[in-house]
């Protein structure tokens, strides 16, 4: 049984606004194991960027609140902590990359700078020290002639060089846990590439886990061993990569896996959608969040919400695959 | 930067002349004969033509302006009628009490105002928030030569403590500089606090948080050194008004600066004086802001250096 | 089932129930309403705009009558804020000043505006040449300092309330063109422009009811933000002796005669400039609350 770095535990977080309490994070529960990825994927507002962030203590509180739950880091719990202590954590334990790699760094400070910054909050090495690890972790993350880049401003770097110098930031300190959030939705497709392979490579290097979260299926492919799927802020299906991908068993999930085009389909079909929105925090419905786009809704699932079960070797939260569902049918 | 510094000069140039053709404009404007009243007593047809031709007032418009542009570079404006001084004399004597001034206020109004900025702004939606941003609309709102009045007031002739009118010695400099830079001050505060709320919504911000760093590194160091660039080029501006916009509060105090010369040159319809006074100081009011926009390049490195090869 | 149907119920429930679909002016004014210390100063306009016009009715004298038996009273139960070295009554003055200032600040401000608006969207709208031109002349206004721009016009075009107007609407046009060439810019690109021209719509048109209204909350809170600025200059001017002349009342050239009897009855010099500052409060306030309700992502 593989060691568990990470262990999340009923989390919750909500948002107070003026329309009431926004259940962002509803109950989520999941672990990382030690030098494995697991991939979060879900729609836009699903909950997923909110979890990292509930995990790494950088909720905006107000009018964020994490209303119950524990986290679990190397047996303490990251929620108990004191504001000190979690900084100490924040990129020393864990770290983590963002989506905008145009907008993420600093643009009066040189990269060298914030490289060394990074470097020098969290361990006892001199200046000199600091700029020497920083040049090495430039070229780690594959920078050209990286000692100029050193003294060079973020313009004047592209996005994809960018974003590298995020992930030499964010593994300086060799985190035990990286936390990607949507690293390479803003990049290029063939960058994009590029990216996912660099963070690949350095995983096995440093021996990291890795938490991807993304909503492209792709990403998932590419990188993950386990995958997390999120829907209005519960986790609906947990699996390993070659579960998801070889058997669906959530309707959302079988019905992200049908919106990627195929090439050997049938390029006569309209592509595949799933009908409706996502439905807005405040105007959930009564029973599963899924139920009004469900193609394969039952009364009960308009009632109440299914649990989160173990079927078939992996966690899914779906009436389909409980006793009260063969009632229903008839 | 160099093309940036090049394209603001010429622009400050071609600015500088069009001013100069407007002041042009409008002393043709003035009622009545200006050589009549610069003559003071009623002079006959014959002198007044003499008088004229002397002064070159009969040469056709676009000559009398190219010797008005030659004359102004020269700083020469002739000698006023009222007082007899020579203009360009007058004007740096004058301008030097004004720059003074302008200086104390300024160091005034950036001390209190700037750090109540960066203060409100950390404390955003707390009750000190709301007084100080109150504080400093009711520093825009009250007009300065009032508060100069109620300063006046309160320490010179109630409490007895400060000078009301002069300008040579520290204590009576301290009324007017905080007269003129109370307003001042409630402006440099919101802007402060408005360009820090931008800039700490960031996402490089964030990305300072998810590093691990402090509070104070990251509103003082992360933060403030962004913030600073728009509040810089907003507070140089700033500067200039107090330089050219010193003449209520001169004439409230008695200061013998360039507002004072300038009202003082409007009142006796001293035409000499006048052109000088309001070529003088639009001058200034233009090369303050020709350095605070090039200093506002220097300050962002996306400026300065460019966009390099990616 | 499909799940158009349910779509399509859901849209018939939303019709049935009446659902309120507000428009952009409703939306706002909700918004605005909201705000109490907005809506306060907005009542504090009106009660100004309302002393302002039925000054006659509300002022205990007339405020050219000179008593001179009680010449630079202290205040007191006839004399609520005492009375000027005329012997006349400061609050009656004070109360018809209202008048001088808040006409001329509104104005002014409309003139700046109207001029401030056609040129920037002619400079917006066309650019090339056109907006060249526009901007030099923009620039140039600008470079000026104010105060020594109106000082210079009331002085060389001679001083009276014609050329206190031109004074100052030409100082203040400038920051409204170049909003309203900034706006102009972005909007014509926008397809419904396009659109327009492609049905043939003239160029007075396109301005007139495409691009203006767009911009309409940009002038609205402009002209509610000038005004302010408009009655401080006018005040200013004033004082130095160059705007409204005496006797007419004016809050800011009754400031400067009670320089001269600072010592004998400060009280003088202390009244009219609460009348501006309250002024210019409730309309920096109520500017900033119609410019937050009108555009909430601008707020701070």
């Amino acid at each position: 049984m593989a060691e568990k770095i990470l262990e999340v535990k009923n989390l919750k977080t909500y948002f107070r606004t003026d329309a009431g309490l926004t259940k962002a994070v509803n109950d989520v529960s999941f672990s990382v194991e030690r030098g494995k990825t697991l991939g979060i994927v879900g729609e836009s507002g699903c909950g997923k960027s909110i979890t990292s962030l509930s995990i790494m203590g950088l909720v905006e509180t107000p009018p964020g609140v994490i209303a119950g739950g524990e986290i679990i880091l190397d047996g303490q719990d990251l929620l108990k902590k004191t504001d000190d202590e979690m900084r100490a954590i924040r990129g020393k334990k864990i770290a983590m990359i963002f989506q905008e790699p145009m907008t993420s760094l600093n643009p009066v400070f040189t990269i060298g700078q914030q490289l060394v910054e990074a470097l020098m909050l969290h361990e006892k090495i001199t200046k000199q020290q600091a700029k020497e690890k920083a040049v090495e972790m430039l070229k780690l993350v594959r920078i050209p002639l990286a000692e100029k880049r050193f003294n060079e401003y973020p313009h004047q770097l592209s996005g994809g060089m960018r974003q590298r110098v995020m992930i030499a930031m964010a593994l300086c300190c060799d985190p035990e846990l990286l936390i990607c959030d949507e690293p390479t939705t803003a990049l290029d497709v063939t960058i994009q590439a590029q990216i996912l392979e660099l963070i690949n490579e350095l995983k096995e290097k440093t021996g990291a886990s890795v938490m991807m979260i993304t909503h492209d299926l792709g990403v998932i492919a590419e990188v993950a061993d386990d995958v997390m799927v999120m829907y209005a802020g519960k986790v609906v299906e947990h699996a390993t990569c070659d579960q998801i991908f070889d058997k669906p068993m959530h309707p959302y999930t079988y019905g992200l896996m049908n919106c990627i085009p195929k090439l050997d389909g049938d390029d006569t079909k309209e592509l595949s959608v799933i009908e409706g929105m996502v439905p807005s925090f405040d105007d959930m419905p009564k029973g599963c969040a899924f139920c009004p786009r469900c193609p394969e809704a039952m009364d009960i699932c308009r009632e109440k919400m299914p649990k989160l079960a173990w079927t078939e070797g992996r966690e899914v939260r779906c009436f389909k695959y409980t006793e009260e569902w063969e009632e229903n049918v008839e | 930067m160099l093309s940036y510094t090049v394209k603001r000069l010429a622009q400050t140039i071609f600015v500088l002349v069009g001013i100069s053709l407007i002041t042009f404009v409008l002393l043709q404007v003035v009622p009545g004969d200006p050589v009549a009243l610069m003559l003071e007593k009623r002079a006959d047809p014959e002198t007044i033509a003499k008088v004229r031709a002397e002064l070159g007032l009969d040469l056709p418009y676009h000559i009398q302006y190219i010797n008005f542009l030659k004359n102004a570079v020269r700083l020469d404006f002739g000698t006023s009628y009222f007082t007899k001084e020579v203009v360009s004399d007058a004007l740096i004597r004058c301008f030097k009490v004004t720059l003074k001034l302008a200086c104390m206020s300024f160091v005034f109004a950036a001390a209190v105002g700037i750090p109540c900025g960066i203060f409100s702004a950390i404390k955003r939606g707390k009750g000190i928030d709301t007084v100080v941003m109150v504080l400093a609309i009711v520093g825009v709102s009250a007009p300065a030569f009032w508060v100069a009045i109620i300063l006046q007031i309160i320490f010179g002739l109630k409490l007895d403590i400060l000078p009301i009118s002069g300008f040579d010695g520290i204590s009576s400099y301290i009324l007017p500089s905080a007269a003129l830079g109370a307003r001042y001050a409630g402006s440099m505060a919101r802007i402060t606090r408005t360009s820090m709320l931008e800039v700490m919504g960031q996402d490089y911000i964030r990305t300072a948080r998810a590093k691990g760093s402090g509070k104070w590194a990251i509103t003082m160091k992360h933060a403030l050194k962004n913030a600073m660039i728009p509040i810089v080029t907003l507070v140089g501006t700033d500067f200039g008004y107090m330089l050219t916009g010193s003449m209520l509060i001169e004439k409230v105090f008695s200061i013998p600066g360039i507002g004072k010369l300038a009202v003082d040159a409007m009142s006796n319809r001293d035409l000499p004086l006048l052109e000088g006074t309001v070529m003088y100081i639009a001058f200034i009011f233009v090369i303050v802001n020709l350095i605070v926009d090039l200093s506002y390049a220097f300050l962002d490195p996306r400026i300065r250096y460019g966009k390099g090869a990616a | 089932m499909g799940f158009f149907n349910k779509q399509k119920k859901f849209e018939q429930e939303v019709m049935e129930n009446g659902m309120q679909y507000s428009s952009f002016y409703g939306d706002s004014f909700k918004r605005l309403k909201k705000n109490k210390m907005a809506m306060f100063c907005s009542a504090i306009l009106v009660a100004l705009v309302f002393i302002a016009i039925f000054a006659p009715l509300i002022a205990p004298y007339d405020p050219t009558f000179q008593d001179y038996t009680a010449v630079l009273a202290e205040p007191s139960l006839a004399h609520p804020f005492g009375t000027d070295e005329y012997g006349r009554d400061i609050l009656s003055r004070i109360i018809y000043g209202s008048r001088v200032s808040i006409s001329i600040g509104i104005v002014a401000q409309i003139v700046a505006s109207v001029v401030g608006v056609t040129l920037g969207s002619l400079a917006g709208y066309y650019g090339g040449a056109v907006d060249n031109v526009i901007s030099r002349i923009m620039e140039i206004f600008q470079a000026f300092p104010d105060l020594i721009f109106a000082m210079a016009i009331m002085t060389f075009m001679g001083k009276g309330v014609l050329n206190l107007f031109i004074a100052l609407g030409l100082l203040t046009w400038v920051r409204t063109a170049r909003m309203i060439r900034g706006s102009v810019m972005q909007l014509k690109e926008k397809e419904y422009i396009e659109a327009s021209r492609a049905c043939g719509a003239s160029t007075y048109w396109i301005i007139m009811k495409g691009l203006i209204p767009n911009c309409l909350s940009t002038i609205i809170v402009l002209v509610t933000l000038g005004i302010p600025n408009a009655i401080m200059y006018e005040a200013s001017l004033s004082f130095l002796g160059i705007g409204i002349q005496p006797p007419t009342p004016s809050w800011g050239n009754m400031i400067s005669a009670a320089q001269t009897f600072i010592s004998y009855r400060p009280v003088y010099s202390i009244t009219p400039g609460i009348a501006i500052m309250i002024t210019v409060i409730a309309f920096n306030i109520f500017g900033d609350g119609l410019r937050d309700a009108l555009d909430p992502k601008l707020k701070t």
